[in-house]
């Protein structure tokens, strides 16, 4: 097999395979300094996955878990107990080898009951946003 | 059996907005409050959200979607320079942390490509939270026709999914001959708005009260001219008062809006006004 044959073959069941790795070992060193060895390259490789793989339904999940890890490093602060959720989910899926909508949407609501935050932007509300209301 | 005594709460928009999109100080003082306590939403509420947020993160991905728009940072320029209000305001708050979390480059013409799908999976992925992270009530005696135009999405080519929900949403003439609002205010709780505009007739006008003053004004002008004042645009002038007449009595309603004490106490709504998140923020930087 050359080189070229294995880029194409690169699929999402694979790509979050890889990822079960990293997320082990922050669920064994959550809270550690050495936990950003590993928090580092579990978010390089899914936003490897992200331009490999824009339309796979397993991308849309890791995004999600992306969102909530990435955004002002918040992967320090989730548990050990956090972490070895999500890799009990992602294990769960890739077994399936393929995922459909229904279930993206069950693994994103089970992130969000897991305690992570998929949407973490925090959009400041000085002014409501709808036009009716009279916040104080 | 259900547990009498645990407390259901029925989420206005402004508590809901502020659960899916504020800082996590302001989230974590709401979970502080509905700790395991089971929160409650409806579909109006819902349609509150997409027309207030979900719509204008839509146009924003189609104006970074402009062949005329070279890169991120142009979209921003774009849409900050010409849209104005707090809602377009609040997509410039949120696009730069999306893209900046997605170490994008914005003034790169190839993260383009990569912006327009990352934003499309976080659109998708904000119209599921919105449909499934709270309990839905089943109950819209308004049958807002709005409120249940489907967002459905193919990654692959999520623009037609999004323009085909702007068209249907953005009709409101379609979505209007299906709704019931006439028959809600005019009929169904025609009494209880009566109720409301008397109690505001009496009511100095300060801060306090500006906000159910003018949801009264406008449902006087309802109760005067009949049905054909009801259209979607009057709709969000009255929000407030559609959630409040909407809400199960069984139930807490949850707002940070003033307009809810003169909405609630009449029509005998158990409500609770929530801090503003610049209260909760500054009592935080008080005590730190």
């Amino acid at each position: 097999m050359n080189i070229e044959q294995t880029v194409l073959e690169v699929s999402g069941v694979e790509i979050t395979k890889t990822l079960l790795v990293d997320l082990q070992k922050l669920s064994s060193n959550s809270g550690e300094p050495i936990a950003a060895v590993y928090a580092d390259n579990l978010l390089r490789t899914m936003r490897f996955m992200r331009d490999k793989l824009p339309f796979d339904p397993y991308t849309e999940v890791v995004m999600a878990l992306h969102d909530a890890l990435a955004f002002q490093n918040r992967w320090i602060d989730y548990k050990a107990s956090q972490y070895k959720g999500v890799y009990d989910l992602l294990t769960s899926l890739v077994n399936q080898e393929k995922i459909n909508n229904l279930s993206v949407e069950d693994s994103i609501l089970t992130l969000e009951n897991l305690g992570f935050d998929t949407l973490p932007f925090g959009v400041s509300i000085d002014n409501s946003l709808d036009t009716d209301s009279d916040e104080s | 059996m259900e547990d009498e005594s645990v407390t259901q709460h029925f989420l206005d928009t402004s508590v809901l907005r502020s659960l899916l999109l504020s800082t996590q100080a302001y989230k974590q003082y709401f979970e502080s409050q509905f700790t395991d306590q089971p929160l409650y939403i409806s579909n109006y509420v819902q349609m509150e959200m997409k027309r207030s947020y979900l719509i204008n993160l839509i146009s924003f991905y189609f104006v970074l979607r402009l062949e005329t728009i070279n890169n991120i940072g142009d979209a921003i320029a774009l849409w900050s320079n010409r849209f104005k209000t707090s809602e377009l305001k609040a997509i410039l708050q949120l696009i730069p942390q999306l893209f900046s979390t997605h170490q994008l480059n914005f003034s790169s013409p190839q993260d383009k490509e990569t912006a327009l799908s990352v934003l499309a999976i976080y659109i998708k992925r904000f119209e599921l939270l919105l449909r499934k992270k709270f309990n839905n009530t089943n109950i819209d005696s308004t049958a807002c026709a709005r409120a249940l135009v489907p967002l459905t999405l193919d990654l692959k080519n999520p623009a037609v999914g999004l323009k085909q929900f702007a068209d249907e949403f953005g009709d409101v003439e379609t979505c209007r001959s299906k709704c019931q609002i006439d028959q809600f205010l005019l009929v169904q709780y025609r009494d209880e708005i009566e109720q409301l505009v008397e109690q505001a007739d009496q009511l100095p006008k300060n801060s306090n009260t500006r906000g159910f003053i003018n949801i009264a004004k406008n449902l006087k002008e309802i109760l005067t001219q009949g049905a054909a004042a009801c259209n979607c645009k009057r709709c969000e002038k009255i929000g407030d008062a559609v959630i409040a007449l909407n809400a199960p009595r069984s139930m807490q309603l949850s707002h940070t809006d003033n307009s809810f004490n003169y909405l609630c106490l009449p029509i005998n709504q158990p409500h609770y006004k929530h801090p503003s998140e610049n209260q909760i923020v500054t009592n935080i930087n008080r005590q730190t």
